[in-house]
């Protein structure tokens, strides 16, 4: 007979398995895990309404989803609690994301200059409320469509209902095919132990086909099946506020003596294993009561046991159990696997209260996505989806000025052109998301989304086109520290000291430093004044960066519009993308190699006491409006030992009293990551937290892993 | 008030409890021979050259007005006979290859630079370690550090080695909320040989400090073939075993090995391998066996 701490062992080891074989047969991916396993080849296409081979709109939204639905391979593993796996980037399987017939040609060329990741065509990224869905269930969902279907009459809004109802119909489906597989494979085994396992899986399954969750067991499951179905449609990965979600169904279950706490962790750990979906534990509730329960520090032993890609954030605020926050470092530190993150309480509801809403809808905004925070079923956000590359718009102005004769020549006048096309990519920016909020019902509905949203269903109308609350429309900039480091150099090296000359600078650039003095002249401009050290230029040019980048995505929104538009620095993984289309830049930085990551300094920015600067320098970068900078904190794992946990806490605890939002950590032994770097298939286990995500190591591109060695080696 | 320091690290976790400034003030009265912070020693600024940065690019040479640099097979060789360190060759040195150590700066200035970090320091405990080099040396720009960092309610720490005359310690008791002390050997004459001291003062003022009240913590580098016996070591207990001190045993290490050959010092611990954990664990039970409090163990 296996034990629970067994048979998570075994699904741990077959989930590196599966991993293993996701780089052999669909190769490297700078990406989240996400928990999707790999298909049957051939098995299930796209089925295209357009063409130029893709689909969109509603019905062939819903028609290649139910289809898949009816069609994709069923999961069922006699050691897990609970059943389903994920196959299909259905959304990704398109040739084209954006429907051809609502061009966006007048932004492109803009978009291009300035290097923007527009978000037009993009979908998810706002949080469902799980809430909701573990109250109604299937059959819940179902009435509520049928009440408002009753409401709203228009051909419109009754064919919106239909293809709604058709969705859940088929989610339905795939959950009976479970059911009669779960049976099916009961029936051939022989080990009476795995034999009412499975059993008890198709019950489980049998009860909330229609009916909500009543236990643990069937929240848990039902909560997996709505994120499968969600990630199938489109990659969503939000999740919610874990340990207040299932408390009712574990005390339930307690009280009535069906389940005890090894049976717990061993649910909690076949759900965490089933998909690294954003979840947040602890933190205040909407009246400022702080969440932590039982089933909070359940949560975290659960993960310890499965210990894999996981992306659980720590909310810290005022009232944080002391006692959740010394267990979350010191998970963190035990097993230096990047989980868990820790948000940043008193920062993001101040920053989010500055925009005009209520204390207690802040505190209700809670880290579920990369590096975003979202109202569970209430907002639509474009969260980590629009990005301006501002070492682009850097490159663009410092030519412009160049282009001019050399009188004109100055940081004053570079920062005057920067801020002028800083505006303009601001500007385009926002009208891509202007554009995409017109046409994504054309494009892309959110049919899953919308089912555990507020609004959508209540008023017949996709999330995207006026059926959600709010409206926080989030613009992130990338690559702070590229150019307030590079300011600073132009400020110190040629105006100051005068050891270059602006001539021979722009030869340098040009030339990507490949010149018979380059190295020279590289060195000069690296070692200037950086950005992250205490009182220095590149300090004052990174806050001059935050001011402006933050008041141009504030000037955007539009209260007749309830669009509210909110700043974040953060550049995800795209620091190698945005860094291919910038040359070489005066911080010494080479033409196409990456740009610095959010508001992060530049690796290898101060030689002792990285950690507090860093944690000071990112506190002060925010823009404080409610959306993060994160602090990509890499630590070191000769400080990161158990005996220093209450210091670790300290740095936690002090980066959030001054203002940081999102903290994100690698603890990373330097020999380890360079021989994971050389064969990455001796460290399969191997977990970074490449930005607000973790991924398997041996996952990344070569290029990936060498700027996280890169990251790591200079931290 | 002014004086000379090397450098203020931020985030220091082994100079005292949480986290922690540590001031490393220039100037040291003993040569111990394993020092890590030889760059401490001088009361002056001293050039240091890190070849491993050296872009070979001679703007140095170029720069230096009585020649005192020129090139060598492997990079620059400095004739620090000649060398005045006016400092004009590390001004153009575009890789920080050359740098001066050591920075003349008032004592309001020290305290401006850690405040910052007052908010580190509330959340773990910490406050600001004064080190070295010996801060009692520059006895009055000490003072004058620590008299402010009490004003703000800054928890005072200070690392010496005791070799002062016993009115300086005095002068500073009320300001110092933790004293760190080394007591290398009891030996007299062994001390001597490998600091250039004997040690009769220093285990004087270590009984008057704690005579007198301070919170004391003794600490002991323990050498290979210099203090790493289970005598030696006992002696150590025995002196502080009724004494309301805490203890630390701080494993020779040989991180600070390439600083010398950067200052153009000779390191009379050349070849000598760092202390084993396990030996260090070995000579760490002594204390355990003389009930003497030790404070974190992995030092």
């Amino acid at each position: 007979m296996k034990t629970f701490d067994e048979k998570l062992a075994s699904l741990r080891k077959l989930k590196l398995a599966q991993t293993q074989e996701k780089i052999a047969l669909e190769g490297l991916l700078d990406e989240d895990d996400y928990g999707r396993i790999v298909p049957p080849k051939g098995f299930w296409k796209i089925i295209p309404n357009h063409q130029d081979g893709s689909f969109y709109g509603f019905d062939a939204w819903a028609n290649n989803f139910c289809d898949l639905m009816e069609k994709h391979p069923v999961y069922v593993n006699s050691d897990d609690a609970f059943a389903g796996r994920w196959m299909y980037f259905m959304s990704k399987m398109r040739p084209n994301k954006w429907n051809p017939e609502y061009p966006y040609d007048h932004l492109k060329p803009d978009i291009k200059k300035y290097d923007i990741i527009c978000g037009i065509g993009d979908d998810a990224h706002f949080a469902p409320d799980y809430e909701m869905g573990v109250q109604l269930g299937w059959g819940g969902l179902l009435d509520k469509i049928e009440h408002y279907r009753s409401i709203n009459t228009s051909p419109a809004q009754q064919h919106f209902y239909d293809l709604h109802i058709k969705v859940i119909k088929g989610i339905q489906g795939w959950i009976r095919r479970h059911i009669e597989k779960a049976n099916e494979m009961a029936m051939h085994e022989s080990n009476s132990e795995r034999k009412q396992n499975l059993l008890d899986i198709a019950q489980t399954n049998q009860n909330i086909l229609v009916d909500a969750p009543k236990t643990l067991r069937e929240a848990c499951q039902w909560i997996i099946w709505f994120h499968l179905a969600s990630r199938t449609y489109n990659r969503d990965g939000a999740g919610g506020q874990l340990d207040s979600l299932l408390l009712p169904f574990y005390e339930h279950d307690i009280a009535e003596n069906n389940i005890d706490d090894f049976t717990t962790i061993y649910y909690l750990g076949c759900f965490l294993i089933n998909d690294p979906v954003y979840w947040q534990i602890g933190g205040p509730d909407k009246n400022g009561k702080d969440q932590t329960s039982k089933i909070s520090f359940l949560l975290l032993e659960a993960a310890d046991k499965i210990n894999t890609s996981l992306n659980i954030t720590v909310r810290v605020h005022d009232g944080i159990n002391p006692e959740l926050l010394d267990r979350s470092v010191y998970y963190l530190v035990k097993n230096k696997n990047a989980w868990p993150r820790f948000s940043g309480d008193k920062a993001l509801v101040k920053g989010f209260m500055s925009n005009g809403f209520s204390v207690e809808l802040a505190r209700q905004r809670i880290a579920v996505g990369c590096n975003w925070m979202s109202l569970p079923g209430l907002e639509y956000t474009m969260n980590d989806l629009v990005k301006v590359n501002m070492a682009k718009v850097f490159e663009v102005a410092y030519y412009e000025m160049i282009a001019q004769p050399d009188s004109e020549y100055s940081t004053g006048k570079l920062w005057k052109l920067f801020e002028m096309h800083l505006t303009k990519a601001v500007e385009v920016a926002a009208a891509g998301i202007r554009h995409h909020l017109k046409y994504q019902k054309y494009n892309e509905p959110e049919l899953l989304l919308n089912l555990l949203s507020h609004g959508p269903i209540e008023k017949g109308l996709d999330v995207s086109d006026g059926g959600a609350q709010y409206y926080n429309l989030a613009i992130d900039g990338a690559g702070l520290a590229i150019v307030a480091d590079s300011f600073a150099a132009l400020e110190q090296r040629i105006e100051t000291e005068h050891l270059l000359d602006w001539d021979e600078m722009t030869t340098q650039l040009k030339a990507d430093f490949k010149t018979t003095n380059g190295q020279k002249i590289q060195a000069i401009c690296r070692n200037s004044e950086r950005y992250g050290a205490t009182d220095s230029l590149g300090e004052k040019w990174g806050e001059q960066i935050r001011d402006i980048f933050t008041d141009l995505v504030c000037k955007q929104s539009n209260p007749a519009l309830k669009q509210v538009f909110i700043p974040g620095f953060f550049s995800w993984a795209n620091t190698v993308g945005f860094g291919l289309s910038v040359g070489a830049t005066p911080n010494g930085r080479n033409a196409k190699t990456p740009i610095s990551h959010g508001a992060n300094p530049n690796p290898g920015f101060i030689i002792e006491g990285a950690s507090l600067s860093l944690a000071t320098t990112i506190a002060k970068m925010q823009p404080a409006k409610g959306n993060t900078a994160p602090m990509q904190w890499e630590l070191d794992p000769t400080f990161a030992k158990e005996e220093n946990v209450n210091l670790i806490k300290a740095i936690i605890k002090t980066h959030f009293r001054m203002g940081g939002t999102l903290i994100n950590v690698n603890i990373m032994d330097k020999k380890k990551i360079l021989e994971a770097h050389k064969d990455p298939s001796k460290y399969p286990e191997l977990v970074v937290r490449v930005t607000g995500f973790t991924a398997y190591f041996a996952m990344l591109s070569p290029q990936f892993r060498q700027l996280v060695v890169d990251r790591i080696l200079e931290s | 008030m002014s004086g000379l320091i090397t450098t203020i690290q931020r985030m220091s976790i082994h100079d005292g409890p949480g986290i922690r400034s540590a001031v490393f003030m220039k100037g040291c009265n003993l040569r111990c021979w394993w020092c890590h912070n030889p760059e401490t020693w001088e009361f002056n600024f001293q050039l240091q050259y890190i070849n491993d940065k050296c872009l070979r690019c001679n703007d140095c040479i170029k720069k230096c007005e009585i020649q005192a640099l020129d090139t060598e097979a492997d990079g620059i060789r400095i004739a620090r006979e000649r060398c005045t360190l006016c400092g004009k060759c590390t001004k153009v040195c575009p890789s920080g290859a050359l740098t001066m150590i050591g920075e003349q700066v008032e004592a309001e200035e020290v305290v401006r630079r850690v405040e910052q970090d007052i908010i580190f320091y509330e959340e773990s405990g910490g406050g600001i370690t004064l080190s070295g080099g010996e801060p009692l040396m520059q006895l009055d720009f000490t003072k004058k550090i620590l008299s402010l960092c009490k004003a703000k309610h800054i928890h005072t720490a200070i690392e010496s080695n005791l070799m002062v005359h016993p009115k300086a310690i005095k002068a500073l008791l009320p300001l110092v909320d933790l004293w760190m002390c080394d007591i290398k050997t009891i030996d007299p004459a062994t001390h001597k040989k490998y600091t250039g001291v004997s040690n009769e003062r220093i285990i004087k003022n270590f009984k008057y400090i704690i005579n007198n009240n301070a919170t004391v913590i003794a600490r002991t580098p323990v050498i290979p073939g210099f203090n790493d016996t289970e005598e030696c070591i006992e002696s150590i207990c025995k002196l502080i075993q009724d004494l309301p001190v805490k203890c630390e045993l701080l494993g020779f290490h040989t991180l600070g090995f390439d600083k010398f050959c950067q200052l153009g010092l000779t390191n009379l611990c050349s070849g000598l391998k760092p202390l084993t954990a396990q030996r260090l664990s070995e000579l760490k039970r002594i204390f355990k066996k003389y009930n003497i409090k030790t404070t974190h163990e992995n030092i």
